[in-house]
């Protein structure tokens, strides 16, 4: 990695699909580095590849060519197993359709991805009710299970759970696609509270301009390539 | 791992209906199955007893008797020296000979029967006495040995005691119970054989009508009285086991040659009775495997629909960090909590089973052979951990699925 204070590097990547016989290409040759701390508005039309972008970044996905440094971690060379460590440690998600655990409470599907790494229950509840608060969300909706809050409570609980495991960077995949204008402007705000106060990255897709202009950088996705705007 | 787990018991629920369905088939399925078993159980434990019983007693009797029944047969009376014979043969467990008869006279009443016929005739060797005397069945025993119908039937001492070391050398009788009350004996009471008077020291009770109207006397008692001394009418030998009568009955022929006939007639009829037995068992156990085998089916089926129902669940759950393993574990855990409710339910319909059975079944003594449903722990520990395996094996292969799914493929098409 050559950037000094750069979160994500990410040098010539490529990724291509294969479909009924013939390759598409999603990305090719992006190249770019965010600095800790920022927020990042990734737009552009549907199936240019943003969510992509963002699956690759998360190792959800591996790029066809090229290089992707995390927080100093290069990416496109992890193995499988060290994969999921990754994605534990290094990377938050947030979804547009919240994907909450509809079986589990507020305050357990805030402590999953603790649980899933290994953390013990106290430990565990102590800080998944510290999430819960810095996102503003009410403590008598603790134990409500998930599919009884509203879009924006739900979407709060996703932020919570993607802040957990301490990330430096979050994912926000149109993480107000599906809210009103009202609760789409406190979600912006809590995302950009993270960043500024929490030292986060925050990678968010969107379609939206007045979301995007929320961001401190810009990248749109054009023909497999991106460029700041 | 406790969400996973909860998780997992709680993605049972999710869909109420399904799961109780699921559920009440799993329930028949393996109910069904138990059943089976109990089946099979109470069936292996018949073929068990009725070897135990009967199929391992050789009868030794007379030349020229050829019934095997001791009580009807004809013709002379054996040398008592054969019974030691016999004890040294490999296999044979105990043997002991006994004596019946019918004595000239006595001070005891019984029923008539009326004249002719010759069911009764030649008991202890001698010439037919027609049925015209009392028909009072005599029989010498050794000196504590069980009472016991010459046909294998049970009886007990319902008043006073046995024929002991004791009073061995005493005129002691042991009287059935219906010729007791016909001359109003009692323990302590006195009547008379061929002349001799006997003590009653006991009263019995066997349930047939032959026994009833017996007398037991000690063995040595009983030859004085009949006139054989030294001789026995039969002799009964126990071998140590059903499989080792056949060769124990050729080498027992050898040993008697043509002094004495040996017959199991109850071996052929038990070996018979065993094999078929043994046949209606293995078909039934094959049937119970198959309820497993559709256990596993109806799991597996099962599971494959709940994934399918929950692959961006199970890409979200990669996404927050969730090993291949861990979400293996879940679905896995899914599957083993709805076999588990469904083993309960299919306790539920073994119980019912057990009792429902016989009493759909017509009464008899086939009923009492295949009718029988054991209830027991034996039953359960010998199916239901196939159950639980049949239900994971079921769950593996779609969890299996489920743990490689690729999480960005489900998160972006559901």
């Amino acid at each position: 990695m050559d950037s000094n204070n750069s979160i994500v590097v990410l040098k010539e990547v490529t990724k291509q699909f294969r479909y009924q016989g013939s390759v598409v290409s999603a990305l090719s040759g992006v190249s770019f580095s965010l600095s800790k701390g920022t927020t990042v508005a990734i737009t552009g039309m549907t199936g240019s590849g943003k969510t992509t972008l963002l699956n690759i970044i998360g190792a959800l996905e591996k790029p066809t060519s090229g290089e992707v440094w995390v927080d100093g971690v290069p990416v496109h060379t992890l193995a499988d197993r060290k994969l999921v460590d990754y994605r534990r440690s290094k990377v938050g998600f947030v979804f547009q359709l919240y994907n909450l655990l509809p079986g589990l409470s507020a305050l357990e599907n805030v402590e999953l991805p603790l649980e899933l790494g290994g953390l013990g229950a106290k430990p565990r509840r102590e800080r998944a009710r510290r999430c819960l608060e810095l996102v503003g969300f009410p403590p008598e909706r603790y134990r409500h299970r998930s599919n009884y809050l509203s879009g924006g409570e739900q979407q709060r609980v996703a932020i919570a759970r993607a802040l957990t495991n301490d990330p430096p960077i979050i994912l926000a995949d149109e993480p107000t696609g599906d809210l009103d204008p009202e609760t789409s402007q406190q979600i912006m705000r809590l995302l950009q509270g993270l960043a500024r106060d929490q030292d986060k990255t925050i990678m968010l897709v969107t379609h939206s301009d007045t979301i995007a202009a929320w961001a401190d950088t810009r990248l749109r996705i054009n023909q497999g390539t991106t460029e700041r705007y | 791992m406790l969400s996973i787990f909860r998780l997992a018991v709680r993605n049972v629920w999710r869909s109420k209906s399904r799961t109780i369905l699921v559920v009440c088939i799993l329930g028949v399925v393996l109910g069904l199955g138990l059943v089976m078993q109990g089946v099979n159980a109470n069936i292996s434990s018949n073929v068990e007893q009725i070897r135990q019983s009967l199929g391992n007693i050789i009868m030794v009797q007379p030349p020229g008797s050829g019934s095997g029944m001791p009580a009807f047969s004809t013709g002379a009376a054996l040398d008592a020296a054969i019974i030691d014979e016999l004890k040294d043969i490999q296999h044979v467990e105990e043997v002991v000979g006994r004596v019946i008869g019918r004595p000239e006279s006595t001070s005891l009443e019984s029923p008539s029967f009326g004249g002719g016929g010759g069911l009764f005739s030649g008991f202890g060797g001698r010439p037919a006495a027609g049925l015209d005397g009392p028909l009072i069945v005599l029989n010498g025993i050794a000196t504590d040995q069980p009472l016991s119908s010459p046909q294998g039937g049970e009886a007990d001492i319902i008043i006073g005691h046995g024929l002991t070391s004791e009073n061995e050398a005493q005129n002691v009788a042991l009287v059935g119970d219906d010729l007791a009350n016909q001359n109003g004996q009692a323990v302590g009471s006195t009547f008379e054989l061929n002349d001799e008077q006997f003590s009653v020291v006991g009263i019995f009770s066997s349930g047939t009508m032959f026994d009833s109207l017996g007398v037991y006397l000690h063995l040595a008692s009983a030859q004085r009285i009949l006139g054989i001394e030294g001789k026995v009418s039969t002799i009964m030998v126990e071998v140590d086991s059903f499989e080792n009568v056949e060769v124990t009955i050729e080498i027992m022929r050898e040993q008697v040659g043509d002094r004495a006939d040996v017959v199991s007639p109850l071996t052929m009829i038990t070996r018979f009775i065993g094999s078929t037995l043994e046949g209606i068992s293995s078909t039934i156990q094959t049937g119970a495997s198959v309820t497993l085998v559709v256990a596993g089916i109806v799991l597996l089926f099962t599971m494959i629909l709940v994934i399918r129902e929950s692959t961006r669940e199970i890409g979200t759950l990669k996404a927050i960090g969730a090993s291949n393993t861990q979400v293996l574990l879940q679905f896995t855990t899914q599957a083993l909590a709805l076999t588990l409710v469904g083993i309960l339910a299919g306790i539920g319909v073994y119980l019912f089973g057990s009792q429902a059975l016989p009493v759909l079944l017509p009464t008899g003594p086939i009923s009492r052979l295949f009718g029988g449903v054991e209830v027991s722990l034996a039953v359960g520990l010998g199916y239901l951990p196939w159950a639980v395996l049949a239900g994971i094996a079921g769950g593996l292969f779609p969890s299996l699925y489920a743990s490689r799914i690729n999480p960005a493929e489900v998160l972006r098409h559901g």
